[in-house]
């Protein structure tokens, strides 16, 4: 369960309550982000205008969500002066807020970029860099969501290490798109949509990254940003 | 079924019936203290308060008149005092109402004479000249009393309020202040009074060092053994001991062991006339000493153990050793406690007769225990003290009915000696709480 | 860290054969920092404390094994003087304890017994020893009243003021702001964190929250041991053990 290395309760069964209502709303959160990643880069594949309308309708609920979870952290902190694992719980999950929230904007921002290439009319790219990035990026978040919900620090670490490799993917396919607006300039305009729904991908997958650190953090209480993969701790699995 | 908020139970509740019983037993108790007093006061009232002169004469003249006041009506007979007007008539005199079918009557002018050295006159009063007072006897005879000699005299049967105060209040003077010969001729009760309070006083001194050292090393330094318990029991016993017990014992020890022995060393040259050998005012106070104690050291060791540990532990912390801890702050501190202790052994003190019957008290002293030279007490002599004057007033003199106003005189001055210390006793006590609840706020 | 100004090595302390109150207890203090102890009630922690100044040694069949360094040098040298080494580690109870006597006579207290008699030494030092104790202004008009007219709070830095007069080099504070008020515990707090400039300071709390304001290292204590001794901020929000994790978050164990 997450946060909890162990089963105990607190003394104060209502403490016990509001920890559990965060975390369930945190990895509410979590889903509701990840069902919005997947609606978007779906409405954009299949160029769906109707499907990137319902993923920026649903940007509304991220927000009040993201407002909610909040709120819950400011009361805790402010009423239970939380210690050791629930302080470090309450921290990691303000901050993931944070990183899933921008994550449902992103995908807002990817849902209007399928938009206006709907919009646009234009039927010419089969965004193969788009398909290349986006099946890891959706594969990292969903990662970063199970080590959220099991607290699997073997499993945030490798979400940590591998964030390595989605930024290579994403410098290849910048440089193999800036390669196509050389050959043809006249598909600059849809080249640069392209690129726009590229970026909010790679930003999604640092986001996941940091959740990942955040989750690390929550469990062990040791800070991994910024690390080089050298000095990364080595934890192994029980 | 609703049962409502009625009360249940009817008029006898449980509640009030346990209200009752306490408020009744407190009821009794004061009843009890009051109707004492009461008795104390009006039974000692004919030795201060002017009291009416009367004239009993038979109508038939077949006996002599007699005038004077009533010392005590027992209701078989009437004891009167008649004054020392005619030396040839005995001064108190008993009439039988049944024998004698006697009538009384209140003389309005009757007069009441102290005479400097003959002692106290009933007459008739006739007039007063620049130097002379006139009255008649019981008989009819005129006396002229030379106004040089005679300390006051008064009309007792109409006597003005304001009057009648002041007589008593010079009568409670005269009672306090002065001694007289023994037994009911006395006029006062001042070597008793004086005598009490030397020994007390004396007393005071041979008991406070020994109570309060012994119960600061009781408390402080004996720790919680087996053997402390058992000497804290003891002690706490001691003060139930029967006081007649430490008469007897300290007649045993001090006057025959201590102060046989003294006689044999320093007074070989006068034996077997003893000097300490004898009850005198030393080992009467060395005796109430002893019986009194426990008083002291409990009083002591409670006030230590109220002391609160923090404070205490809060002087160590500062680097204190257990002297100066003791020193500096427990002793201080303890000071009301042994003050409180203190006065209930003198109130102990002063109401103890017992003892002293065997140790130094006599019914009639020639001198006072205290003296004008070296070394100001007379600690060899015995003394006179309060409470045996009324034993040997109330059981002991010739005509103790006489004496009863004086008894309970005595007693009243006793009585008041003793609430008045108690009362200083609980007001210290009363402060001693106010400062620790301060304290501990 | 350099030389411990305090080094316990496997001490133990039993009061009589069945009583066990404290456990294989090692523990080094930081010169000039706040060492807080906390832990549940009848853990040890006052009876630790106690042991740093010997005051234990008043309690009846209080039997210590293991040792106290303190500068270097065992306290329980058979040359040691406890009433020096209490004047050089000094003390404040749970509960305001100042003597029924005037505030000056308070703070002399200790200044008399180390034996000072000059009358403007005393008044300095007393003046010295209140104006770090933050009560020099409240009080200084009123030297001569009874330190029972003060405040809880005041009284408590009245009490302060006596055990710095003597100007020891390690305070043990006793659980010194459980019977004040939040502002005068606030007060307290503060007054500890300036005080840190000239004392080594040890605080015993069963209050959390405190422990973790004043102190820059912080001991758990559990039946008798130390269960974890870490930096202030590294206890309490990431300890290493479960035991100290359940008490400062609060659960069950």
């Amino acid at each position: 369960m997450l946060g909890n290395e162990h089963q105990k309760q607190h003394i104060s069964g209502q403490f016990n309550s509001e920890l559990e209502t965060l975390k369930n709303d945190i990895l509410a959160m979590g889903g509701l982000v990840e069902s919005q990643l997947t609606l978007a880069v779906a409405a954009l594949l299949e160029k769906n205008s109707a499907k990137a309308l319902l993923v920026i309708e649903n940007d509304q609920s991220v927000n009040a969500l993201e407002r909610r979870i909040d709120q819950e952290c400011a009361r805790i902190l402010a009423r239970r002066q939380p210690a050791a694992g629930d302080l470090r719980l309450v921290l990691a999950v303000l901050k993931i807020n944070l990183n899933l929230e921008r994550v449902g904007d992103e995908a807002a921002k990817i849902a209007k970029q399928a938009k206006v290439i709907v919009e646009s009319n234009d039927s010419g790219s089969q965004f193969v860099q788009l398909r290349q990035l986006a099946r890891p990026v959706m594969r990292t978040l969903r990662q970063s969501l199970d080590a959220l919900a099991r607290s699997d620090v073997m499993l945030a670490l490798q979400i940590v290490r591998e964030d390595v490799s989605l930024d290579t993917l994403y410098g290849e396919a910048m440089r193999a798109l800036i390669k196509h607006m050389q050959a043809n300039p006249v598909a600059i305009g849809t080249v640069l949509n392209e690129l726009w729904a590229l970026k909010a991908l790679e930003r999604i997958g640092d986001h996941a990254s940091n959740v990942g650190e955040q989750v690390i953090y929550m469990v062990k209480g040791q800070d991994v940003r910024h690390l080089t993969a050298g000095e990364m701790p080595v934890w192994h699995s029980e | 079924m609703t049962q409502g908020l009625d009360k249940q139970g009817g008029i006898w509740r449980f509640d009030d019936a346990v209200m009752f019983f306490c408020a009744g037993a407190l009821v009794l108790s004061l009843a009890g203290l009051l109707i004492m007093l009461v008795i104390l006061l009006v039974q000692a009232k004919p030795q201060w308060s002017p009291m009416p002169v009367y004239y009993w004469s038979s109508e038939r003249n077949d006996v002599e008149p007699v005038l004077g006041q009533v010392v005590v009506n027992t209701g078989a007979a009437i004891v009167v005092d008649q004054g020392v007007l005619q030396p040839s008539d005995p001064r108190i005199l008993r009439l039988n109402k049944q024998g004698l079918q006697l009538v009384r009557t209140k003389p309005e002018r009757a007069v009441l004479v102290q005479h400097g050295t003959m002692g106290r006159m009933y007459g008739v009063y006739q007039g007063v000249d620049d130097s002379h007072l006139a009255m008649v006897d019981r008989r009819g005879l005129e006396h002229r009393l030379d106004l040089g000699e005679v300390d006051y005299w008064y009309l007792p049967n109409q006597l003005s309020a304001f009057e009648s105060l002041s007589i008593t209040i010079r009568n409670v003077m005269t009672f306090l202040g002065q001694g007289g010969g023994p037994g009911a001729g006395a006029q006062g009760v001042y070597p008793a009074l004086v005598g009490t309070v030397v020994m007390v006083l004396l007393m005071t001194i041979f008991v406070m060092p020994l109570g309060v050292l012994a119960a600061i090393y009781l408390h402080e330094y004996a720790g919680e053994g087996y053997l402390t318990r058992l000497i804290r029991t003891g002690v706490h016993n001691l003060a139930a001991i029967p006081s007649v017990i430490y008469g007897v014992f300290g007649l045993g020890l001090f006057v025959y062991g201590v102060g046989g022995e003294i006689d044999r060393v320093f007074y070989a040259n006068i034996l077997p006339t003893p000097t300490f050998g004898e009850p005198g005012l030393l080992w009467a106070s060395l005796t109430l000493a002893l019986l009194t104690l426990p008083v002291v050291i409990v009083a002591t060791e409670e006030g230590l153990a109220r002391i609160p540990r923090s404070i205490i532990e809060a002087s160590y912390a500062l680097g204190a050793t257990r002297a100066e801890t003791l020193l500096k702050l427990v002793v201080p501190l303890t000071a009301p406690a042994m003050m409180t202790g203190l006065i209930l052994a003198i109130a102990r003190a002063a109401g103890e007769v017992a003892p002293l019957m065997l140790v130094g008290v006599v019914e009639y002293a020639p001198s006072l225990p205290l003296q004008a030279e070296f070394p100001f007490l007379a600690l060899d002599q015995k003394f006179m003290h309060l409470g045996y004057q009324i034993y040997d007033l109330g059981f002991q003199s010739v005509d103790s009915t006489a004496a009863q106003a004086r008894v309970y005189a005595t007693a009243l001055v006793l009585f008041v000696i003793v609430v008045a210390l108690n009362g200083l006793a609980v007001a210290l006590r009363h402060r001693l709480n106010r400062r620790y609840q301060d304290l501990l706020r | 860290m350099t030389q411990p100004i305090i080094e316990i090595k496997d001490l133990a302390l039993s009061y009589g054969p069945q009583q066990a109150v404290l456990n294989n207890i090692q523990l080094s203090l930081e010169r000039n920092s706040v060492t807080a102890i906390i832990g549940a009630s009848g853990s040890g922690k006052s009876s630790l404390l106690r042991c740093l100044n010997r005051l234990v040694e008043l309690t009846p069949n209080a039997r210590i094994t293991g040792d106290i360094m303190f500068e270097g040098e065992s306290i329980f040298g058979a040359r040691v003087d406890p009433t020096i080494l209490r004047q050089r580690i000094g003390m404040v109870f749970q509960k305001p304890n100042p003597f029924p006597m005037s505030i000056f006579e308070n703070v002399a207290y200790g200044l008399r017994l180390a034996g000072e008699k000059s009358p403007r030494v005393l008044q300095e030092k007393v003046e010295q020893a209140l104006l770090a104790a933050a009560l020099w202004d409240e009080v200084r008009d009123r030297l001569d009243a009874q330190a029972a007219v003060l405040s809880g709070g005041q009284q408590q830095r009245l009490v302060i003021a006596r055990a710095i007069a003597v100007e020891p080099e390690v305070l043990l504070l006793d659980e010194p702001a459980s019977s004040l008020d939040p502002i005068s515990t606030l007060r307290i707090e503060e007054l500890i964190y300036r005080l840190k400039q000239d004392f080594t300071i040890v605080v015993v709390t069963h209050n959390m929250q405190q422990a973790a304001r004043v102190s820059d290292w912080a001991a758990f204590m559990h039946d008798g041991t130390i269960v974890e001794y870490d930096n202030t901020t590294t206890l309490f929000t990431n300890p290493r053990e479960v035991r100290t994790e359940d008490y400062i978050t609060g659960r069950f164990g």
